[in-house]
């Protein structure tokens, strides 16, 4: 049986144990015996402040930073008990040893365990809302820039996209699938007690990267209406609450220093034609000999190989945590350095943290939580979404369909434009080398600031204040250099520089009032009131000039060019969220429990006529077993089923000023030959109905721990509607508008969520675990704008009532036009060309013959991952896993179609011609296009092993207690049919309507690094 | 201390409370703080022309109707053969693939639309503005000209269109159903009625740009000529000849010569005035029309050759006309060296340069290239042609056609025509006078011609061409249609 106790294992070292239990301890009774010893974590960390008493005694003390205790026990047959927060509580005979090293369990599933809820915390047993957990540990297991990797495959329910594989890029998060269509979907992250947001496009840093992971001592994620409904308006898509490490009293001050390097490479290279096959595909794309001897041009320039390389990644922490029964403080510094595997692209960060607690008197409590961090970016163009864009704006697409009969460099040296070869045939492709010079450097520093007092009122009732300021500084440098301009395109106007400079501020009070009272021992009751306000700010210049006389001063000298090159603009806006929310928690007998939530939130951003919306929930969990009918039964140590119903908002993706009238300036106009005047125009649509989107959820869950806790089990049931969809509603031009942003449709997610973590061994020495997780997600439109069935997003996406967000329509591949085969009329092809079906069969090409041909939406999605530790030895690996999504793989689409001036992929060697026949690749032809069809769908499943680690606890060495070093290789390898560089992208970045397109993102890089992790 | 904590801690809470949740706005004027003054008036106006702008900067104002006509194509790159070949569907689908929506006629529905909405807040607010009554006057009375040309324009790419007179202040203004063509020219004669006489007669001090008494009149009688309403079209073309404030220029190739602009004005009465300037509003056309690769200097300093003459076109001038001399089978490279008809380009060796949109001092792709709207020689074209419908080839048809031709270096039209004869002589000096300047298609749409010309007009890029009767007008954007419930697409389109 794969979970025997491990007392029915035989090894060598639990007989010793077993032997030394065999012996009479009566022998050593009544003499007092000084015991010394060490308590560790499981993963052998030294583990301080735990607490080791004497059972029955008062006698006892605490361990110190190296985890060391030293305590005299009344006699040799005494029991030590060894208590620590999180972990479960041991009793640990004496048996007469001097030495007595014990390691602890964490306690993932006892009674006292204590989650993080919004606006307090709770007791992992009266949950009745559906929340996971995860520690730092996990989340740290692979080298993440943001927590937001680091929850990656860790959690059901939670599906985590890197959009774009940058340093520091782009990724998105959906808690129980996709919500809304023009708003947000990401969760709302709670740091501290501080909110902020995530989003951005494709070649946007993440704002997750700019908080250091390393602070973080867990995460919970509230995924049903219960837990998420005391957000309010803003817990639609679910919670991420984040809590950093706070210092600990005893034992003495802990320093602690961890650090890791590798090197990153990517995983894939896509493979395009040679010299020799390009210049014959030139030569019979413009039906002359522009290569009169193609077969000796040899193999050409691979570009892949110039753009890519091997890039270091590195981070170091310093960590220093202690404090006495007064006064408790954590304080870390990290840097760490991420160059990316595409030239020119890096991403740095500088991090400090310094979180204090200081009891002012038995009633006065106060305490702050301050970081800082400076997030240095360098960006390169990657990820264009428009068809073709791709193939030109984007490096990676750049180096892919770049001539291989091109020269990168000039003799000189210098980067050499394609429009100064060959006599500019090529200039409408770009040296990809040149885009890499292109200066895009973003610096953000960013401050949270959180100040709290806390007041014991009465007993059980207790005020806490907070204060938290969240100041985010961003610097955007660009710089095009005049150098990557053919020479004979330089004029007055190249070299272009822009600064991009923008300031957010949020400030945010809460004020939360907590009741706690007990009635007749029965029955519990906790009270939560809470009152906020936030105000967002947001103000922004951006300045920028071209036509410099050279590169040398980049954008750091604007005033260089000439003044008719220069503009400026500036902008700024503000708004407010107020917010009154209550919560009841009533348990009877740790056996049946109910909770209330309600709150009450009002957004400026909202219409006139919308200004306040109301959330309420109710759930109920009952623990079975706690009834007296279980007393007797050994195989369940605990069982819990829990049902929660209530109502959440998204007004997150609500940009404030959206309901109201305004007008904006235009484009100018030239009149009398003079500069341009400036013209004033409406912006939109007034819409004074403008407010919140709307969920509705229901959550059944159950709890089940088995044998001893040895193996746990979470299995959710869930179904959520969300009404009112913020959805940008196409006007006819004829208004003088494009858009109106409204709320007019409505949106399902169903599904099921399975987790389950087992302990399969959990002797002294030899400890193994295994985690896992799966979900089912099952989104669907249920209904658009105006009762209408369908609403085009782009030429291959739609979207239609009845099918879930991100479906793909195209055309339906049907080979090549052979000779002597009819082109249907408005396939706008030719034999040779791509044919696609005519399924309505009316004997032409229309849009009617556009059908569904793909769902960019997994089947399910999982994640597993397992630790082993023998004696100094530990590894782990972690496996992530997507089934049963489409990719559309526009890229491809480019890369396939023989138009003439770029390259194509390697298989076009094969293309249809009068005497090859072939069915798969039409031939080359000038300027041609390709149909849109479903021949670049593609299976986006995979499974990939994400981590594999291997660590190793080094002996003790003298003045440090503790030393680990570890082997780690991240994305070692990733099993799937998809073609493209990796399946894992999104060009859309974290759009809810195009997801699983690839377009030439950053590609994926695997990475093998070396850490180290010593305490002082 | 320690007492007064909690309620430190309290009072701060409410500091931070109790404030209303009105927005207050900082990077925007609100619409109830603006038209209040005189300067909000002229940015209001600045607006539409900013859209009438858009248009012409693109250019799909130029591009659309020549791409489809028998005078010029484009180098078929990615998406760009579409108008020419003719297979575009209602979606344009090619177009928005492949960002060719600046050539596309999404461009022209898209702009004539945004630019009729802020001219209908200028003609809706500005007479309430307190300032100098004659300004006022002007400022209405230039954006309902504007207006008229945006509709002028609907109607001849479109057919049938949308009519909206009043600003969209919600959404359920915002949905509005077509008018007939004939109420599309119905508004536009009533807006150039009311134009006319809040305009100022043409003279040299009205500011470069805006319209005159004279351009109001003169888009009247090409509007009226498309009605077929030739009596009226004659008399609002004679009434612009005979107001003696125009008149043609003594070398027609001066018109498209970028230092002379300000002598053009004399013969121009309404263009889109571009500058090569920064910030100010450029048009891309030079480049499109100058050779590849920026090769030659004396077209522009930034060059892609993009569009050529078909050879057709080119042999159809008598070698005398001096419009002639504005197409060119050679051009001088920047080493000095000629480049010949072969090397033009390389996708045929039959290229012809067009020279009427050239600027050797362009700033990069941007040249200061006006783009000429209205000229008196369409005038005079539409006066001989709308009198020889109404009363026959008269003496003063053969009179105005002459005037053209005579500038042109050419001799009269051969006397004694027959009235079909003669429309056509007139359509085809047209097409020697207007080419390049998004004019002809609609000559070939409006007569019905384009169904038996364009198919003649081929060469070894676009080998076959065959419209369709549906063609006459191009689909309404099928997103229109989806996004108004009150719109239809045109019948030959759905």
């Amino acid at each position: 049986m794969l979970l025997a106790p491990s007392a029915k294992r035989k090894h060598p070292l639990f007989c010793l144990l077993l032997l030394l239990c065999l012996f009479p301890v009566s022998l050593f009774a009544q003499n007092t015996l000084t015991v010394k010893g060490r308590i560790t974590d499981d993963a052998a960390q030294p583990l301080a402040g735990v607490s080791v008493v004497e059972k029955g005694s008062a006698n006892g003390t605490t361990t110190n930073a190296a985890g060391t205790y030293t305590l005299r026990v009344s006699n040799g047959a005494a029991l030590l008990q060894i208590s620590y927060t999180g972990f479960e509580t041991r009793e640990q005979p004496v048996n007469n040893q001097a030495l007595l090293n014990v390691s602890l369990t964490p306690d993932n599933k006892s009674l006292a365990q204590v989650v993080v809820v919004g606006y307090g915390t709770q007791r992992r047993a009266s949950v009745t809302g559906s929340i996971a957990s995860v520690k730092a540990t996990e989340l740290m297991q692979t080298p993440v820039t943001n927590v937001a990797q680091g929850l990656q495959s860790r959690v059901a329910g939670v599906q985590i996209n890197q959009n774009s594989s940058a340093p520091g890029g782009n990724i998105s998060v959906r808690i129980r699938g996709t919500n809304s269509i023009n708003g947000t979907s990401e969760p709302l992250y709670v740091i501290d007690g501080v909110q902020i947001g995530n989003g951005g496009g494709v070649n946007d840093i993440s704002p997750l990267s700019t908080i250091n992971p390393g602070d973080i001592e867990s995460v919970e994620v509230l995924k049903d209406a219960s837990s998420t409904a005391i957000y309010g308006a803003r817990g639609a898509n679910g919670v991420v609450l984040i809590t950093t490490k706070r210092g600990r009293a005893g034992g003495g001050t802990r320093v602690s220093y961890e650090s890791y390097y590798g090197q990153q490479e990517a995983t894939r290279k896509i493979d395009m034609l040679n010299s020799v096959e390009f210049a014959k595909l030139e030569n019979e794309v413009y039906r002359s000999n522009i290569y009169p001897d193609p077969a000796s041009l040899g193999n050409g320039v691979n570009w892949q190989d110039l753009v890519l390389r091997k890039a270091a990644i590195s981070s170091h922490q310093l960590m220093v945590n202690g404090g006495n029964e007064k006064t408790q403080f954590y304080f870390s510094g990290n840097y760490f350095d991420q160059k990316g595997v595409i030239l020119s692209s890096d991403f740095k960060r500088y991090s400090l943290r310094m979180n204090l607690d200081h009891q002012i008197s038995e009633r006065f409590k106060m305490g702050t939580s301050l970081f800082g961090s400076y997030t240095i970016n360098n960006r390169i163009p990657t990820g264009f979404s428009s068809i073709d864009g791709g193939a030109t704006n984007s490096i990676v697409g750049a180096a892919i369909v770049a001539p291989p009969v091109l020269a990168p460099y000039n003799p000189d040296g210098m980067i050499f434009p394609f429009a100064d070869q060959l006599n500019g045939r090529y200039r409408e492709v770009v040296n990809p080398l040149g885009l890499a010079e292109i200066t895009d450097r973003n610096a953000t520093v960013r401050s949270i600031v959180n100040v709290y007092g806390e007041a014991k009122i009465l007993k059980g009732l207790s005020y806490r204040a907070s204060f938290n300021v969240d100041l985010n500084d961003g610097a955007n440098d660009y710089y095009s250099p005049i150098y990557i301009v053919a020479v004979r395109d330089r004029n007055a106007n190249t070299g272009s520089a822009a600064k991009f400079n923008d300031r957010g501020i949020t400030l945010l009070h809460e004020s939360i009032l907590t009741y706690t009272t007990e009635i007749a021992r029965d029955h519990t009751f906790k009270f939560t009131g809470v009152f906020a306000t936030q105000s967002n700010s947001l103000e922004s210049s951006n300045a920028s000039a071209f036509g410099f006389p050279n590169d040398a001063t980049l954008y750091n000298a604007l005033q260089l060019a000439p003044q008719a090159n220069r503009s400026a603009s500036s902008f700024r806006s503000r708004d407010r969220l107020d917010s009154y929310m209550g919560r009841l928690n009533y348990g009877f007998r740790n056996r049946y429990f109910l909770d209330v939530t309600a709150r009450y939130d009002g957004s400026s951003k909202f219409g006139e006529s919308n200004k306040y919306g109301f959330f309420p929930a109710f759930s109920a969990a009952w623990r079975v077993s706690e009834e007296n009918f279980m007393a007797n039964q050994k195989l369940f140590s605990d069982l819990k089923f829990r049902v929660s119903y209530g109502s959440t908002g998204n007004a997150g993706a609500i940009a404030p000023y959206q309901s109201l009238a305004l007008f904006n300036p235009t484009g100018g106009y030239n009149f009398n030959n003079g500069a341009p005047a400036v013209g004033i125009a409406p912006a939109r649509v007034p819409n004074p109905d403008l407010r919140w989107e709307r969920s509705v959820q229901a959550d059944i869950g159950l709890d089940a721990s088995f044998f001893n806790n040895r193996l746990n089990i979470v299995v959710d049931l869930y179904n959520k509607r969300t009404k009112d969809l913020l959805f940008v509603r196409q006007l006819p031009f004829s208004s003088g508008y494009a858009s109106l942003t409204g709320n007019f449709a409505e949106i399902e997610n169903r599904g099921v969520e399975f987790a389950a973590d087992a302990r399969l061994i959990n002797s002294e020495s030899i400890k193994w675990t295994v985690n896992g997780n799966i979900t089912f997600n099952r989104n669907k439109l249920i209904s658009l704008v105006d009762n209408r069935e369908e609403s085009v997003v782009n030429n291959y996406s739609v979207l239609q009532v009845g099918q879930p967000l991100g479906i793909f329509k195209t055309f339906v591949f049907d080979g090549i036009y052979q000779t002597g085969e009819t082109v249907l009329p408005g396939s706008d092809s030719r034999t040779g060309g791509v044919k696609v079906r005519d399924l309505n069969k009316d004997g032409q090409i229309t849009a009617a013959d556009q059908i569904i041909t793909g769902n960019a939406n997994p089947k399910f999605i999982y994640g597993f991952s397992t630790n082993f530790r023998f004696r100094n030895f530990d590894l782990s690996a972690l496996f992530a896993g997507v089934q049963g999504n489409k990719v559309y793989n526009l890229l491809r689409y480019t890369l396939e179609n023989p138009l003439g001036n770029r390259n194509v992929v390697a298989g076009m060697v094969d293309r249809w011609s009068p005497t090859n026949p072939n069915n798969e690749f039409a031939s080359g032809f000038q300027g041609g296009r390709l149909p849109i069809s479903d021949r670049f769908m593609e299976d986006g499943s995979f499974l990939r092993c994400k981590n594999l680690t291997l660590g190793y606890r080094l002996p003790a060495i003298k003045g440090i207690s503790s030393a680990r070093v570890y082997l780690s290789a991240n994305n070692l390898f990733t099993i799937t049919n998809y073609t493209g560089y990796d399946p894992e992208v999104n060009t859309f970045g974290n759009s809810n309507v195009l997801l699983g397109v690839d377009n030439g993102v950053y590609p994926m890089a695997r990475s093998i690094i070396g850490g180290l992790q010593v305490n002082f | 201390m320690k007492k007064h904590f909690v309620l430190m801690l309290l009072s701060f809470g409410f500091l931070f409370s109790c404030s209303k949740l009105d927005e207050t706005v900082y990077s925007s004027i609100a619409q109830t703080n603006f038209y209040k003054t005189a300067s909000d008036a002229e940015a209001g106006l600045t607006s539409v022309y900013s859209s009438f702008a858009d248009m012409y900067s693109g250019p799909s104002m130029v591009l659309v109707p020549d791409f489809s006509a028998d005078q010029v194509y484009p180098r078929p790159v990615v998406g760009r053969n579409t108008l020419t070949m003719f297979n575009y569907d209602a979606n344009y689908t090619t177009q928005r693939s492949f960002n060719r929506t600046l050539e596309s006629p999404l461009d022209i529905w898209q702009h004539t639309y945004t630019g009729i909405e802020r001219a209908n807040w200028v003609i809706s607010k500005v007479p309430g503005v307190a300032m100098n009554a004659s300004r006022r006057d002007q400022i209405v009375g230039e954006a309902l000209f504007l207006r008229a040309l945006f509709y002028f324009t609907l109607a001849r790419n479109f057919g049938d269109v949308p009519v909206k007179t009043t600003p969209t202040l919600n959404e359920t203004d915002a949905f509005t159903a077509k008018s007939a063509r004939a109420d599309v020219y119905r508004q536009i004669y009533e807006d150039l009625d009311k134009a006319a006489g809040f305009l100022p007669a043409y003279s040299a001090s009205i500011p470069k740009g805006r319209p005159s008494k004279e351009a109001a009149m003169a888009l009247h009688a090409k509007a009226a000529l498309y009605d077929e309403k030739w009596d009226v079209a004659l008399q609002k073309a004679q009434q612009v000849i005979s107001s003696g404030r125009y008149s043609l220029i003594p070398e027609v190739k001066d018109l498209y010569d970028v230092a002379r602009e300000a002598a053009a004005r004399q013969e121009v009465l309404f263009a889109f005035e571009a500058e090569s300037t920064a910030g100010g509003r450029n048009g891309q056309i030079m480049s499109l029309y100058g050779p590849r690769n920026s090769d030659g200097p004396q077209y522009g300093k930034t060059t892609f050759g993009s569009i050529f003459a078909y050879q057709k076109f080119f042999n159809s001038f008598n070698p005398l006309d001096k419009r002639r001399q504005l197409l060119d089978t050679n051009y001088v490279n920047g080493q000095g060296r000629v480049v010949p008809q072969r090397d033009i380009t390389p996708i045929t060796t039959e290229g012809v340069l067009v020279k009427k949109y050239m600027d050797p001092n362009s700033n990069g792709a941007n040249g200061a290239n006006n783009v000429p709207v209205l000229r008196l020689a369409d005038v005079y074209l539409v006066a001989a042609e709308a009198e020889a419908r109404l009363n026959g080839p008269s003496g003063s048809a053969y009179n105005n056609i002459n005037i053209v031709r005579r500038r042109a270096g050419l001799g009269d039209l051969t006397p004694g025509l027959s009235r079909d004869a003669f429309v056509d002589s007139v359509l085809q000096e047209r097409s020697w006078e207007f080419f390049g300047e998004g004019d002809r298609w609609y000559d070939l749409t409006r007569t019905g011609k384009f169904l038996a010309v364009i198919p003649t007009a081929i060469n070894s890029v676009f080998p076959v061409r065959t419209p369709l009767a549906k063609h006459r007008f191009f689909p309404l954007p099928q997103d229109e249609v989806n996004a108004n419930p009150k719109l239809e697409q045109n019948p030959d389109w759905r």
